[in-house]
């Protein structure tokens, strides 16, 4: 699991992840992830890249969203292939943190 | 008898070896060996391992059984006497052990004696053999090891090893063996050999091991002359820490006010050898470390750098860099303490001291791995017992499940139990993660669950749970569940919290119970859970499985999936519960092939049935 960050125009932070998102992957972002929730308010997640999530991987990504939401700012997941969405709506969290498949909209919807 | 009179006994056993006649010695060996407390083996063992020179030509005789566990037979023994030995079905093929179980091959597995013991080889077994769980085509064979032969339970081998009580005669040829490989009667040896003694008794007892190495550090320190000796040991920086210090006489000294040369430890450390500073230059060293030795009036020091042995066949992979124990610092008030201390006493010193921390810190390690080892064993049988014990059947629902944990404790559970107004409560749950963590909140879940048994509105319960875990986010676990209470009329009333919708089977068709998302528990805090209904039919059937079984792969890391489980789950509308999940399995195990699986998997399967229409009203009301 690889992590990147890059900025955006608008204060957005796109944070770019690329591998699988199973226990080890989860254990290598979660810092990271955190981190980034605690300085930006507006966090971009390009799921373009990741090919596996399970339950440990899904906890890293709903942490931050909460951490950011609770600081006035909002998460958003841009392009997950088909299984990670699959997960994604069976434990509802797309609910919580909005799925877009264009990077467009999803920059639009985070200003 | 007492250590103390064993010990003068042994000690004056290899005074005597050293210069006299063969039958008195044999009989002062019988006599320490069988009316000792030492134990001859494990002397031995150390001697051996202290000396490595002899490790080649002795090996310590073993005896070594396999025990042979059916789940439908009495347990069997059975001692591996030729080498290699056979396991396999029949006779025909040669086989030592014959196994008589159509699942296992004619050419099964091969135990025979490798570099580093006994071994085991997979000789043609279907779908491979495992070792602890582990796929595998051979392997060294430790105690204990569990061998499952292709990937059925049926049959499950385990790999028995015990050093074999070493007869007077043997013991003897192999201590005279040793004794001559360390050379002639010189009192340095008789010193270091007697050091080795009293480190292999203190070994032996249940002393901890810091008083072996402090004993130890005694005997550098009286060899040397010194006036202090210090053991260090690498921090997890790498960088070298006292951890033992004692003064002549064998008194302890603070490790804390200890401040040995950094330049002369860094000096051996950089020549990998024995180091000895006659006079400390002052200029070395820098003001603070220049200062205590000043006030100590510290004037030579001796640093002996403790590496490893090398195991195996080194010379053949050449010189690689030696892994660093620690290193004995040793010093004096004195100049010239050191002067006269011959450089073979300082390399002998080195490798015993060497050798004897390294077993000291084995010791240790395996003493905290059994710790560790019989902890998850505990935790294991807790959980196990802490699911439903024979699972009977109730008069409207039979009911069957397994949970197989892929560690030694799991992540899943699932539990049934009767609610006070009549209906029966069915839950399956997946705590994420795995292992003890995961192991840990299943059972806080399950408490919190059957309390429910007093009759609580289980939406309000799942509410609970979640708010529970998220103002504990440090717990850093969620779960997953599925909750239904089936009456005696057929309604079934469930919650679920994200997992996998249980399958429906009826009348020979298979459905998802439900579609679309759900919160798990313990993940969003704003999360809410709702109860539906669904009127269940006599002779339905109900799925509850954990995603360890959808998720299930084979070597090529395909996954088993929804739709093979819901293929292997349609023939099953007429077959008994217990069949039907015996089915399930094997078609998850006929997919996986054998390829290790990493999630736990859970099973349990409902099935409605008509109440007997002397069971009151709810019958009558059926349709006849």
């Amino acid at each position: 699991m690889t992590f990147s960050t890059e900025p955006m125009d608008g204060e957005v932070t796109r944070v770019i992840l690329d591998g699988r998102l199973d226990i080890q992957g989860a254990a290598a972002i979660d810092l990271k992830m955190n981190v980034l929730a605690g300085s930006s308010k507006l966090l971009l997640v390009d799921m373009t890249n990741v090919s596996f999530i399970g339950s440990m991987g899904l906890r890293s990504l709903v942490l931050p969203a909460q951490a950011v939401k609770r600081r006035g700012g909002k998460m958003v997941l841009l392009n997950p292939i088909p299984m990670v969405e699959e997960v994604l709506k069976a434990s509802n969290i797309g609910e919580i943190i909005p799925i877009y498949y264009e990077l467009d909209a999803a920059v639009a919807a985070l200003r | 008898m007492g250590r103390r009179t064993s010990k003068v006994l042994l000690q004056r056993l290899i005074v005597k070896m050293l210069g006299q006649s063969q039958t008195q010695f044999k009989h002062d060996l019988r006599h320490a060996a069988t009316t000792a407390w030492v134990n001859v083996n494990a002397f031995i063992w150390l001697l051996e391992c202290t000396n490595p020179t002899s490790m080649a030509e002795i090996t310590a005789p073993v005896r070594a059984r396999i025990e042979v566990a059916f789940t439908n037979r009495p347990p069997q023994t059975v001692p591996i006497g030729d080498l290699p030995f056979f396991i396999g079905r029949g006779r025909e093929s040669g086989n030592h052990l014959p196994l008589d179980d159509m699942r296992i091959s004619r050419k099964c597995i091969a135990i025979s004696n490798g570099p580093s013991g006994f071994e085991i080889e997979d000789r043609g077994q279907l779908n491979g053999i495992f070792v602890n769980g582990e796929s595998t085509r051979s392997k060294p064979l430790a105690d204990g090891d569990r061998i499952r032969l292709g990937t059925d339970d049926g049959c499950q081998l385990v790999f028995r090893l015990q050093a074999e009580e070493t007869s007077p005669e043997t013991a003897e040829t192999k201590f005279r063996s040793l004794l001559g490989s360390w050379g002639t009667n010189s009192a340095d040896e008789l010193k270091g050999l007697r050091m080795l003694l009293e480190a292999t008794q203190l070994l032996h007892s249940q002393l901890p091991l810091e008083s072996v190495l402090a004993a130890m550090l005694d005997h550098a320190v009286a060899i040397t002359n010194a006036d202090r000796g210090m053991l260090l040991e690498p921090d997890s920086a790498g960088a070298l820490q006292v951890k033992v210090a004692r003064a002549r006489g064998g008194e302890s000294l603070a490790t804390e006010r200890m401040n040995p040369s950094r330049s002369v430890l860094n000096r051996a450390l950089e020549l990998e050898t024995a180091v000895i500073n006659e006079d400390l230059n002052l200029a070395d060293l820098n003001v603070q470390t220049a200062q205590s030795v000043m006030l100590q009036l510290l004037r030579s020091a001796v640093v002996i750098p403790l590496y490893a042995t090398v195991h195996g066949s080194g010379e053949v992979s050449g010189r690689g860099p030696r892994r660093l124990l620690g290193a004995v610092y040793l010093d004096s008030k004195r100049t010239a303490t050191f002067s006269a201390l011959d450089r073979q006493i300082l390399d002998a010193l080195g490798s015993q001291a060497a050798s004897i921390l390294d077993n000291a810190r084995l010791v240790e390690r395996e003493r905290e791995r059994q710790r560790l080892e019989q902890e998850l064993s505990i935790a294991r049988d807790i959980q196990q017992a802490l699911l439903p014990q024979g699972l009977q059947d109730y008069p409207h629902l039979a009911i069957t499940g397994m949970h197989r944990p892929c560690h030694e404790v799991g992540g899943d559970y699932f539990d049934v139990y009767p609610i006070s107004d009549g209906r029966t409560a069915i839950l399956i749950a997946d705590v994420a993660g795995k292992g003890l963590g995961a192991a840990l909140l299943t059972t806080m879940l399950q408490g919190a669950l059957s309390g429910m048994t007093l009759g609580v509105d289980p939406v309000r319960v799942f509410d609970h749970l979640n708010r529970f875990l998220c103002d504990r986010a440090s717990v850093g676990r969620y779960a997953t569940m599925f909750f239904g209470l089936l009456g005696p009329d057929g309604m079934l009333e469930y919650v679920r919290a994200s997992h996998p919708p249980p399958l429906l089977l009826r009348r020979g068709v298979v459905s998802d119970l439900y579609s679309g998302g759900s919160f798990p528990v313990g993940l969003v805090e704003v999360a809410t859970y709702k109860a539906d209904c669904i009127q269940l039919e006599p002779d339905d059937t109900l799925l509850l499985y954990s995603d360890g079984v959808t998720e299930a792969h084979d070597k090529e890391q395909n996954l088993f999936g929804d739709e093979r489980l819901k293929e292997a789950l349609a023939p099953h509308q007429h077959s008994s519960l217990d069949e039907l999940q015996a089915g399930i399995l094997h078609a998850v195990e006929q997919f996986a092939g054998g390829a290790s699986q990493s999630d736990d998997i859970t099973i349990l399967v409902v099935r409605y049935r008509r109440p007997h229409p002397d069971q009151g009203q709810a019958a009558n009301e059926l349709p006849m």
